[in-house]
């Protein structure tokens, strides 16, 4: 080895990038690990059991009253929890980086800070999607197994082909209602939502108390809204006052009832997939501003 | 102003412009100015679509207690609905009918499109509500027993019209509403009219269409009309012939005096064993 060496090495080395995927993947694998640590996916035995005894209780009604209960249950369940997880996670994520002094030793290193941003955010996704996805899949067994039950009664009920048939068309109509997909896709865009703007409110809050609380106020502001909106429009006499309010609340807050079509999809209501997009579309510019937010703030950020 | 104040308010100016907490405000405001028209665009698509629930009245928040309704608010409408009626469901094994009706009113109220709440609430007012009454509502006259009954089968009939007036695509409520009319409140014609709007929903069995017909041939003054239609659904073919079709046939044959040229049953029914009482063959069929 000559002298002149280490110094053509230290050439060859690839310049600091300041955007890497790779970085932002680590950080992301190593979150997820974090809140697995947490023993975060406990809620999953919280989940079947809610599954099963809603099963158990159902089984009493006629089959439309089953199926009908069974996918208010579940798809409640699982918009609960996902709520849960995506503001509970995310709220801690900041403040026990800061605690154990994680983010300290992270960002020493050539790590820029929407890196590591972006990195803790697409971790607690990473938790969402796989959870989400894992009660989908248990819910979906279950209406399956009550559907293959119900079916097989309707087998012994019914002599005439024709009416057995038929029969089993309603019990499968009622059960595998055709918008359930897209109504399990936006619970889980929701929920991304809310987790963006949980690390928007912790990137400048002083409290983890303060974050889980202004996140739920967010959640329910975001629901009410349009509520409050369309009930005042519709009683016709606002005044100046009421109009600046409304209009302040809807350009600050989410409007989260955009993503909640649970309560049409369980009826039965199809929805068309290009509004699906659309809606998908709508989530992922909240995500980027929420995040573009969060960035500008811990960029600023005194540490 | 001297030079050294100038250069002073513009580094409070760049400093004010760098502060993260401005441009992350900027952002918010600009994104919320933005996508306010999109967002109405999509809101517009969905009522189009029918994927906008009901509003929620005060009324209901009175009804329905804080938290049940928040958390309707919150999303849950359909969560609470599902709770609301397994309450109803033990006030029926209870008996509790006047609770019963006020739990399943808040769950019509909050699931308006879900026609199953609908059909099943009507179903418990119009004949179990109404048949306990007779049964064990111990009244001292008959006439009082009638009224409680009468009661029930309008709070039925309640549930079916709103029902159908908020799902008017499900031949499910038309079909019970031609059930309670026929059964319980002795209207055949509105009963056959029922039946006729469920036939022509998407899906509906082509049974239907028979007990419309059938209630027609009950309803007073519409023979002809009746008689010309079950004609027609004789003349279909083999699977629109059964017991219950052609005994009505007949009748409407002996009572217009059709001609026996004309007729397409005999007036007398066979000697068949099966078929001396069609009413209580395999394949009859009653509304």
């Amino acid at each position: 080895m000559t002298a002149s060496e280490p110094f053509n090495q230290a050439k060859d080395v690839t310049p600091h990038k300041r955007f890497s995927s790779g970085r932002i993947l680590a950080i992301a694998s190593n979150t997820l690990t974090e809140l697995t640590r947490t023993k975060v996916f406990y809620f999953l035995f919280i989940f079947g059991l809610v599954l099963l005894g809603s099963s158990m209780l159902s089984n009493n009604f006629s089959f439309g009253e089953e199926f009908q209960m069974l996918k208010d249950v579940a798809l409640g369940a699982i918009g609960i929890f996902s709520t849960l997880l995506a503001i509970l996670s995310t709220a801690m994520l900041l403040p026990r980086d800061i605690e154990d002094r994680t983010l300290y030793t992270i960002l020493a290193k050539p790590v820029p800070r929407h890196d590591y941003i972006l990195g803790k955010l697409l971790g607690v996704f990473y938790l969402l999607f796989i959870s989400i996805a894992v009660m989908s899949v248990l819910f979906i067994i279950l209406l399956a197994h009550r559907e293959g039950i119900r079916i097989g009664q309707a087998a012994l009920m019914y002599e005439n082909p024709d009416d057995l048939v038929a029969a089993q068309n309603q019990i499968r109509a009622a059960a595998f209602t055709p918008g359930l997909w897209a109504g399990l896709f936006l619970i889980l865009l929701r929920a991304c939502i809310l987790a963006a703007v949980t690390l928007l409110l912790s990137s400048f809050a002083t409290s983890n108390l303060f974050t889980i609380v202004m996140a739920f106020t967010v959640y329910l502001i975001g629901h009410i809204q349009s509520i409050a909106r369309q009930y005042w429009l519709e009683s016709g006499d606002l005044n100046a006052f009421q109009k600046v309010f409304l209009s302040i609340t809807a350009i600050i807050f989410p409007d989260l009832q955009m993503f909640n079509i649970v309560d049409e999809v369980v009826v039965g209501r199809a929805v068309p997939w290009f509004l699906v997009i659309k809606v998908f579309g709508l989530g992922t510019m909240y995500i980027l501003i929420y995040l573009g937010a969060t960035l500008a703030l811990f960029r600023s950020k005194e540490l | 102003m001297s030079a050294s104040t100038q250069s002073c308010a513009v580094k409070s100016r760049r400093r004010w412009l760098s502060d993260g907490r401005v441009l992350a405000g900027a952002l918010i405001v600009i994104f919320g100015l933005v996508r306010l028209p999109i967002e109405k665009n999509i809101e517009g698509q969905f009522r189009e679509f029918g994927l906008r629930p009901a509003t929620l009245t005060l009324e209901l928040r009175e009804r329905l207690g804080q938290s049940a309704f928040i958390a309707a608010l919150g999303g849950y409408r359909a969560l609470v609905a599902s709770f609301l009626w397994i309450t109803a469901h033990v006030a029926w094994e209870n008996t509790e009918w006047g609770r019963m009706n006020h739990l399943m009113q808040n769950v019509v109220a909050l699931q308006p499109r879900a026609w199953i709440y609908w059909d099943r609430a009507a179903w418990h007012m119009g004949w179990n509500a109404s048949v306990w009454v007779r049964q064990h509502g111990n009244f001292p006259r008959e006439a009082l027993t009638l009224r409680a009954e009468r009661a029930y089968y309008e709070l039925a009939l309640d549930y079916l019209h709103r029902g159908v007036r908020n799902i008017p695509e499900q031949w499910e409520l038309f079909m019970t509403l031609g059930h309670l009319l026929a059964d319980k409140m002795n209207d055949p014609c509105g009963s056959s009219k029922a039946y006729r709007e469920g036939s022509q929903r998407v899906g509906a069995p082509g049974y239907l269409r028979r007990f419309a017909a059938y209630k027609l041939a009950e309803c007073p003054g519409h023979e002809q009309e009746a008689y010309k239609e079950l004609r027609a659904l004789y003349l279909e073919g083999k699977e629109q012939r059964l017991p219950t079709l052609i005994t009505k046939l007949r009748e409407l044959e002996n009572l217009l005096a059709i001609p026996a040229s004309q007729r397409l049953i005999s007036p007398s029914p066979p000697s068949s064993p099966e078929n001396l009482n069609p009413q209580k063959s395999e394949n009859t069929e009653t509304p």
